[in-house]
């Protein structure tokens, strides 16, 4: 049931009118029926997977909290246990087939004779997205930095709420679990807030990134594209995955605030960071922090010495890369994120040290755009590695570009103009009435709201280009 | 007090109902303009396509619509000559909507396809014109090819007919009677209407479709006399569309062209399944006085004639029934074809092409050597 269908309309709108008519402390069982309803309806096999994620981290969070009354040794053994339980069902439905297969091309490689057995297996929806929900719970716990709850339906619909388990925001349990404690149905603004925030949503996603992504297939759909086309195919993805999964956010983020739920902000302006860390405090921010505060911070973080420093980065971003998707596109993805991070720390001090020609020479904002472009050039090409469909076409796609061969076929720019030339016309034109972000038009001026969300409604309803899945809903 | 709250409350959201109506249809003007170069005051819509007069229901020239765009003849696709370049075999193709092209990407529709198949296979050799005018009855199609297509000099002229209107072919065709044109005066029809009505196609459960279409359709046989519904092809109308047939036929060998038939191709194979029933309502919502059943006859007999005729006359038959398999991949709905659809269309065409040339080549040479 995908946010942009009518099913999940429909599904949704019963959802509103049940939890809206129903008393108040039903809201929270109300609320997990209807997920696990919504996790079901994509496949109820994997139904029992959840359940059993849900009650291993319950019961086990009692077991690892420091009040729990168990020594520390127990503590960390029942920690231990729980996180292997937990990388384990990730690690078979996710990596399996990729290990597997990556054993079978050494092998092949070698001379020797490869297995070439595969498992039949369906990655289970959002498991990447509720298996992290659930290693900061354990983890937040045993830190001391959470108590655990005693509703295991609290615990269970943490895990399992229908608006962000597909693909996030990763959200943490200790801003979720207060807020079932006092669960209110959504006032009026806050409902507001959320249709807005669901329109919008469904605009990225529907208008642009959807049509955008058609531009974007053909162009990775070719055996030897034009450098030109290589270009047109990194930038086009770029804004697609941008508008698919800031859309798919918004849309979570509505839905959840109209059932008086706030979740994260995931997404801060990301294409105008100034460098690429910066750029990770704007591009799926749920994501980042959590890396931050349980792989690289753990790991020591940049605290001990400069190699330290980058090996954990290294290893953070490898981790990140390999967390998107079984495959060594994404490795490679990683990677070269860790590369550009440790490669602007290295630089960064070079740059304080000798950038005084730029600083004299240069106002503010041209230096700042330079960052922006110089950065934005960079994620682009990460994106070409994240979206090549093998090591093959990485390659193909990088000689193309840099070789820049091939007629140059101005026309594949009307989708890049149109679909994205209107997305950011909106959000120029909210500027120049005043309105600094989208996200504040529900408290602008009503006829304001009229106009924009006419228009919004014209382009989203009459312009899809078919019910696309989510990028992020196949990690 | 209240009661002018209520007032008040009422008048606000009317007048956001309104100020977003106005938007929508800005929204719908500027981009008919900016996607299709569409006038942005007046009217837009299909009917900008046809017009009627002297030569009776036919395409305008040079209208536009869309993707559709009519030549200075009235003929779907680029400019031609009415001469025949020297040395060029002109095609004619003749029909309805299916050889006009609904569904497929501009260029895609089977004439065209045709005309790119032919130039790789015989560069500069061949010229494919697409005649066809959507909604044209088997009756009027004689008379057009008479006072208008000949005049094109075509070498063949290949004839894909319509079945489901063969209900509207009459004894003998008439000459048209030109048609007092009125002035319309100020019109506004709203675009947003149109998009609404896409918006709902698109997104509305096939099964609620079908239902409002059986709806309607009831509600139209519910207007008229019970002998106005059809279950059955009345003979009469099969031997009118016969003889249309024969009549264009021999107008067209009368001109020293050579015809050529097709059966015609649909996608429903018994009408058994539930997709099937929901296509063939959706079928009969277009000619609500034919039953499905009568609709799915209709199709049978043609073909029948068809087949019979090109035994009788020795007329090629291209089989398009069988050529295209029953699947969604080749139609968009129960008769009109896909991108793919029409390239199987295509082919077909293609292939009896060749035939007919390289037999009219091997006459030739008879000829002069005898």
């Amino acid at each position: 049931m995908l946010f942009n269908s009518v099913a999940f309309a429909v599904f949704f709108s019963a959802v509103l009118i049940l939890t809206r008519l129903s008393p108040l402390s039903w809201q929270r069982v109300l609320l997990l029926l209807a997920s696990f309803v919504f996790y079901g309806y994509w496949d109820w096999r994997f139904l029992p997977l959840l359940w059993t994620a849900i009650i291993i981290d319950y019961y086990a969070a009692h077991r690892i909290a420091p009040e729990s009354g168990n020594s520390d040794a127990d503590r960390k053994y029942w920690f231990a246990g729980c996180v292997i339980a937990q990388l384990a069902m990730l690690g078979f439905f996710k990596y399996s087939n990729f290990v597997l297969g990556s054993v079978d091309s050494v092998f092949a490689t070698l001379g020797w004779n490869s297995s070439q057995q595969h498992l039949d297996i369906i990655l289970p929806l959002g498991i990447s997205f509720y298996t992290f929900k659930t290693l900061t719970y354990t983890t937040d716990v045993y830190r001391g930095h959470l108590k655990p709850t005693r509703r295991l339906v609290d615990y269970a619909l943490h895990v399992s709420f229908f608006p962000t388990i597909v693909a996030g925001p990763i959200e943490r349990a200790k801003n979720f679990l207060p807020q079932l404690l006092s669960l209110n149905r959504a006032a009026k603004e806050q409902m507001l807030e959320g249709m807005h925030l669901i329109l919008w949503g469904l605009f990225k996603k529907v208008f642009v990134a959807d049509n955008i992504a058609l531009l974007v297939n053909q162009v990775f759909g070719k055996a030897e594209p034009s450098g030109f086309e290589a270009l047109i195919g990194a930038y086009g993805f770029a804004l697609q995955i941008f508008c698919d999964f800031s859309g798919y956010t918004d849309l979570a983020r509505g839905c959840a605030k109209c059932l008086g739920i706030e979740l994260s902000e995931n997404f801060r302006q990301p294409y105008l960071a100034l460098s690429p860390s910066d750029f990770w405090q704007r591009w799926h921010i749920t994501l980042s922090t959590w890396l931050r505060d349980y792989i690289f911070l753990p790991l020591g973080g940049a605290f001990k010495s400069l190699p330290n420093a980058y090996r954990n980065l290294a290893i953070t971003m490898t981790l990140a890369g390999l967390w998107h998707g079984a495959s060594w596109t994404f490795v490679l993805w990683g990677v070269y994120w860790a590369l550009l991070l440790i490669g602007h720390r290295i630089l960064q001090p070079v740059m304080k040290h000798n950038g005084g020609w730029f600083r004299h020479h240069l106002p503010k904002t041209a230096r700042k755009t330079i960052k922006i472009l110089v950065t934005a050039q960079l994620v682009c090409f990460g994106w070409l590695l994240f979206r090549s469909e093998s090591l093959g076409q990485v390659w193909t796609m990088t000689t193309s570009l840099l070789q820049w061969q091939g007629a140059v076929d101005l026309s594949l720019l009307l989708p890049l103009l149109k679909f994205g030339g209107l997305y950011l016309l909106v959000e120029t034109a909210l500027m120049t009435v005043g309105i600094e972000s989208v996200y504040r038009l529900p408290r602008s001026l009503v006829w304001i709201k009229t106009i924009v969300y006419a228009v919004l409604f014209y382009f989203t309803a009459f312009y899809g280009s078919g019910a696309e899945t989510f990028i992020y809903a196949q990690f | 007090m209240k009661i002018t709250a209520v007032v008040k409350r009422s008048v606000f959201w009317v007048a956001q109902l309104v100020l977003a109506l106005i938007v929508l249809e800005l929204c719908a003007r500027v981009d008919d303009l900016l996607t299709w170069q569409a006038p942005f005051r007046g009217e837009y819509s299909e009917e900008m396509l046809f017009v009627t007069d002297s030569l009776g229901y036919h395409l305008r020239p040079n209208g536009r619509f869309q993707k559709w765009h009519i030549n200075s003849h009235g003929f779907r696709g680029s400019e031609i000559t009415m001469e025949k370049p020297r040395g060029v075999i002109r095609v004619v193709t003749v029909g309805a909507s299916e050889t006009f092209g609904l569904y497929e990407s501009p260029g895609m529709e089977y004439p065209a396809q045709l005309q790119a198949l032919l130039e790789k296979e015989r560069p500069g050799r061949y010229q494919v014109l697409n005649t066809a005018i959507p909604g044209i009855s088997p009756s009027r199609i004689g008379y057009y090819f008479d006072t208008w297509l000949r005049k094109f000099s075509p070498d063949f002229v290949i004839y894909y007919p319509t079945p489901s209107f063969i209900m509207e072919a009459e004894e003998a065709p008439p000459a048209w009677k030109p048609q007092p044109t009125r002035d319309p005066g100020f019109q506004f029809k709203p675009r947003i209407s149109g998009r609404f009505r896409d918006f709902y196609k698109r997104l509305a459960p096939q099964s609620v479709q079908t239902y409002v279409r059986q709806w309607l359709i009831t509600r139209a046989v519910r207007n008229h006399p019970t002998d106005w519904v059809h279950s059955s092809v009345p003979p009469e109308k099969v031997a009118a569309f016969r003889k249309e047939l024969e009549d264009l036929a021999q107008k067209v060998r009368a001109g020293g062209s050579e015809i050529i038939f097709a059966t015609h191709a649909n996608l429903i194979r018994s009408g058994d399944t539930e997709e099937e029933r929901a296509l063939l309502i959706a079928w009969r919502k277009l000619s609500p006085s034919k039953t499905e059943s009568c609709l799915m006859e209709t199709e049978t007999r043609t073909n029948e004639v068809v087949t019979r005729l090109g035994v009788q006359y020795d007329i090629p038959v291209v089989d398009i029934n069988t050529a295209i398999p029953k699947s969604s991949e080749y139609f968009a709905d129960a008769a009109h074809f896909t991108d793919r659809g029409a390239a199987l269309a295509a082919q077909a065409f293609l292939a009896k092409i060749l035939k007919l040339e390289s037999s009219r080549v091997q006459k030739n040479s008879v000829d002069s050597a005898n």
